[in-house]
């Protein structure tokens, strides 16, 4: 009905190239992330709270909608292949991100307001896209609502960085070890502080600052390494140094 | 070479401090050798992009992530609670609007209908955060089929769900490519009137579309139940001898003329007088002769 009632061409360009689309869902799944559930300055982590562990064990949602990044992102994937591409101003992959994160605002925008329960997916953890609006030291950080479009800047170059982060993340998978791997991804992707993850692992924040910081040397004398300087193109709008 | 990467390490630690609420400011890369500064600066960019990314997230496959049940169909529902509750205050108390089982059977875009002062606006909804003045090109001939499927639809509402529901009434007109002048060139189908928010959009149509020619609430009817069952006796006879008076006045036979024209007031009473006593009981055939004969007495 309404909304889903447009078919999928089965010769849609994206759908005839399964690499690229994969891709694109690839990044439109990071910015949908970074949307819903971000991790912001003074080691806070944005409205997800309550983990357990390092790695997470549930897939968060938005409380009252029942809404997950993986429910946003079906929502974008439709909306994206239900374009038509003789209407394509400009690439895929720009539009892909433009999509991803108009979904990803739906979904903050409609969460709260208890349109869906949760009942079907209890093993589902809700949090707040109001959540945390206060840094550790008392002072005022902006809110989910407020802060979402003030990091959005030009999609292709925001496709082009998520991208190299991706193949980062795949490059720690393939050059750390399982310990090593654990704390790089706690404090460089999810924004733990060295302390907390110290905590966790019964190690001292030192020292996860000297794992951490020889994790990022192996990963930058890797050819692979996405980040090389050298290769950096200057894109002021996705350079945002707090 | 130590020194080189100390002084970066030592920048890191302190972009993590700052990450971590430990320092009020960022570590300035400019105060870095010249060498240094592009590290830094990927160094920024590739923590600053990869924060909020779930780097354990397995995304699902597009097969997975189109199998998986709309979000959506509620808040469509939602929209047209607030339309019909609009206007019905704003419009027409007798506002209709319910769920286009037509359209969807026929996998038709169209969602809802709004019924109201004879008018016949069909909802295209559109997800919340969509530009529509943009989306209305990919859209058209969706809305396009809607118009041909429903020949009775005089306009389709094109609408966002959500919170702040936009839209903008779309004629048949509407959906179809323009050709431009004097360029000649084709246009693709555009939205003519300006994007507002859904309800005042349907409000304003409605009451360009009807404006006072048609009142919003329809004269009571009178209906047979609330009708005087029991007839007027000396009405109905006054009648009946006006129309065999004026029959007579008309008659080419002129004793039929002077005797039925003459017929008035004095056989109306007596006529009624009849009529009266049949309403109350059944007529003895005997009073019945004995009134008729008594009418004849007095015509004569």
């Amino acid at each position: 009905m309404g909304l889903s009632s447009p078919p999928f061409d089965p010769e849609h360009p994206l759908l005839t190239d399964r690499k690229r689309l994969d891709r694109i869902l690839d990044v439109m799944f990071a910015t949908i992330q970074k949307t819903l559930f971000p991790r912001r300055r003074g080691g806070v982590r944005g409205p997800v709270t309550g983990q357990s562990d390092l790695q997470g064990v549930a897939e968060p949602v938005l409380e009252g909608t029942g809404v997950s990044t993986e429910d946003a992102l079906a929502e974008a994937a439709r909306a994206l292949l239900q374009f038509r591409p003789d209407r394509l101003e400009g690439e895929w992959e720009a539009l892909a991100v433009r999509i991803a994160r108009n979904k990803a605002v739906d979904a903050l925008r409609a969460s709260g307001k208890g349109l869906r329960g949760t009942d079907h997916r209890p093993a589902l953890r809700l949090v707040s896209g109001d959540a945390e609006r206060e840094g550790p030291g008392g002072e005022r950080q902006p809110g989910v609502f407020e802060s979402i479009r003030s990091d959005w800047g030009d999609p292709e170059a925001e496709f082009l960085v998520l991208q190299d982060v991706l193949k980062l993340r795949d490059l720690a998978r393939e050059a750390l070890n399982d310990r090593d791997q654990e704390i790089f991804f706690a404090v460089h992707f999810h924004g733990y502080s060295r302390r907390e993850v110290g905590q966790r692992l019964g190690l001292t924040s030192q020292r996860i600052g000297q794992i951490y910081s020889k994790s990022l040397q192996t990963l930058e004398a890797h050819p692979d390494y996405p980040f090389k300087p050298a290769s950096r193109v200057e894109r002021p709008a996705t350079r945002r140094n707090r | 070479m130590t020194s080189r990467h100390d002084s970066l390490r030592s920048f890191r630690s302190a972009y993590l401090d700052y990450l971590e609420g430990a320092r009020n400011e960022p570590p300035v890369v400019e105060d870095l050798p010249a060498a240094q500064r592009g590290a830094a600066r990927a160094f920024i960019e590739s923590i600053t992009a990869a924060r909020g990314v779930d780097p354990y997230a397995s995304r699902p496959s597009i097969e997975q992530l189109l199998a998986r049940p709309r979000q959506t169909d509620d808040r469509v529902g939602d929209l047209a609670d607030m339309l019909r509750d609009h206007l019905r205050t704003a419009v027409d108390s007798r506002t209709l609007v319910t769920p286009d089982v037509a359209a969807t059977a026929a996998g038709l875009a169209s969602a809802w209908v709004i019924q109201a002062r004879g008018m016949r606006l069909r909802i295209v909804p559109e997800a919340e955060s969509s530009e529509l003045s943009y989306t209305i090109a990919n859209r058209a001939e969706d809305i396009a089929q809607v118009f041909s499927a429903f020949p009775d639809s005089h306009a389709v509402l094109y609408a966002t769900i959500g919170e702040r529901p936009l839209g903008a009434v779309v004629d048949r007109g509407d959906v179809s490519n323009a050709i431009e002048t004097p360029s000649g060139e084709r246009r693709a189908p555009r939205l003519r009137r300006t994007v507002v928010d859904a309800a005042t959009a349907c409000e304003e149509w409605f009451i360009g579309m009807i404006p006072d020619l048609e009142p919003a609430s329809a004269p009571e009817v009178q209906l047979p139940t609330t009708v005087e069952p029991v007839l007027d006796p000396l009405h109905l006879a006054t009648e009946v001898v006006r129309e065999v008076s004026t029959a007579g006045s008309r008659a080419r036979i002129e004793a039929k003329r002077d005797s039925w024209g003459a017929f008035g007031v004095q056989e109306a009473q007596l006529l009624a007088v009849i009529v009266e006593a049949a309403q109350d009981e059944p007529l003895p055939e005997a009073v019945y002769r004995a009134h008729v004969d008594k009418l004849a007495e007095i015509a004569a």
